[in-house]
Parts: structure tokens; sequence; C-alpha cells
């Protein structure tokens, strides 16, 4: 099944595009419309909070692994912002209520956020699921 | 051009009262202006009504907008009510970001726009 793959300018205004192409490619890859809901919206933030924080090109892929989808945003260049661990809470809230599971990895150059959904209509928004945040 | 603020629509359906409704896709590259929108229309009116019935997307920083909107409303003795559809991924980003639990939560536009408080209280700060 294709991956999906973007590389994103730093610019807020490219959000809109990478949304919808996300979504595209959720309905190609048989996500519930939930699924496609959630992806998307986790996807957003962190896409957004690597845009604002960041410099450099913003990365994201995604891959449907049987019953999951995996998922990686990361972007280049060094971290100018607050770091990845006091993403605004709001951001980080919805990425860990949104996903089965999120790790984020800080290092001085590079900052990537791994998220991965269980491909299952029951897990989606079932609880808080569980995150790690780790500073290199 | 997409401007997200094209999608927000000011009403005043009663003198002290403000509408603000939101329609399509609300994220932080409008963030400043709906600060700003929404400081202006706190600062103006007694209530102000919040309708994202018609919205179909809706992130952190909007949140963030609308909690402190609702603060500023607070602490200026006005009122700052929420009004909600059924879009699932809207009603989802304010229920799993807590955002729903602290505002006053309507469910129909004259609920909204009444004089009786909401029958959902915000739980305070």
């Amino acid at each position: 099944m294709e991956p999906f793959e973007a590389s994103l300018p730093p610019d807020l205004a490219r959000l809109r595009v990478l949304r919808r192409e996300l979504g595209d490619w959720l309905d190609r890859v048989g996500a519930s419309s939930d699924q496609r809901d959630a992806v998307v919206l986790a996807i957003h933030e962190a896409a957004a909070n690597a845009i604002e924080h960041a410099n450099g090109r913003v990365t994201v892929r995604g891959a449907r692994d049987e019953e999951k989808l995996l998922l990686v945003v990361s972007n280049t260049g060094r971290w100018k912002g607050p770091r990845a661990s006091d993403m605004g809470l709001g951001g980080l809230t919805l990425m860990r209520a949104l996903m089965s599971n999120l790790e984020i990895h800080v290092e001085p150059e590079r900052t990537t956020v791994r998220m991965r959904l269980d491909f299952s209509p029951s897990e989606v928004h079932a609880d808080l699921g569980s995150s790690r945040v780790t500073d290199a | 051009m997409y401007d997200p603020m094209d999608h927000v629509q000011v009403d005043y359906p009663a003198v002290g009262t403000a509408l603000i409704t939101f329609r399509g896709e609300h994220d932080l590259v409008a963030r400043d202006e709906l600060r700003a929108t929404l400081d202006l229309l706190v600062e103006q009116n007694t209530l102000v009504v919040a309708d994202f019935s018609e919205a179909e997307f809706v992130d952190s920083t909007t949140l963030h907008a609308l909690l402190d909107a609702d603060m500023a409303a607070r602490m200026k003795g006005r009122r700052f009510r929420l009004l909600l559809g059924t879009r699932a991924i809207v009603r989802a980003a304010f229920e799993l970001s807590g955002v729903l639990d602290r505002l006053d939560c309507t469910h129909s536009r004259e609920e909204a726009l009444g004089d009786e408080s909401p029958t959902q209280f915000a739980k305070p700060f």
C-alpha cells in the first residue's frame, strides 16, 4: 500500500494543503472517517508546531502496516522556540488523546514526532493512549 | 489565497450581544486576527456567542483563543458561550483538549442567545 510523504516549507499557509493531501491518502488506505479526522488533526498539530518553532523544511511520512497507521513528523534546522517537550499544552494533549501512541524525540538540530494509530475503530478516542518525550 | 477570517461572520442580534459564526477551517494562520476580533467583541458586548456549528476544523490555537476570550469575559463580568454542531472532528477537538469542560456550552442558537444561563456550567480554572 502506497506510503504518504510530504515535505513542507516553513509556511503556516501550507498546513491546509497538508490536511487535504493527508486526508485523501487516508481515504485511499481505508481509514474510517473517525480515523481520518484523528490523524489529520494530530498531524496538523505536530506539523504546525514544527513550522512555528523550528526553521527548515518539515517532513511528514505515513504508512499503513496491516492493522495500524504509522506516522512521523520531523523537522530539520535548529529548534528556535520552546523545546518539543514544552509543546503547547493543547496541541500535545490533542495528539496524545487522538493517537494510540506518541513519541517525541528532540535532538539539537532535529525533532521527530512518531505516532501510531491502531487500525481499530474502537480504539480511536478510547483513551489518552500512551506517550513518551525524550530530549537528546 | 485562502483567508480563514473570511469564514468568520459577526452579527449583533441584540444590543450588547455579539454572535461570531465560524465556518470552514480555523487554524493558527488566522490566530492573531481571531484574537483581536474576540478581544474587541468581549470588550464591547455583555454576551458573546461563538458558534462552531458550521465549522469543519479547529486546531489548538483556535481553542486557546477561545479560552482566553472566556477568561477576559469572566474578568469583566461578561458572558462567553459556545455553540457546537455535530461535526465529529470539531467536537473531538473541544472534548479531547478539555476546552469543552471549561466553556459554557449550549445546544442551540436560541439557548446561546437567551438570558438564561446554560445548563452546563464551566468549571473554574
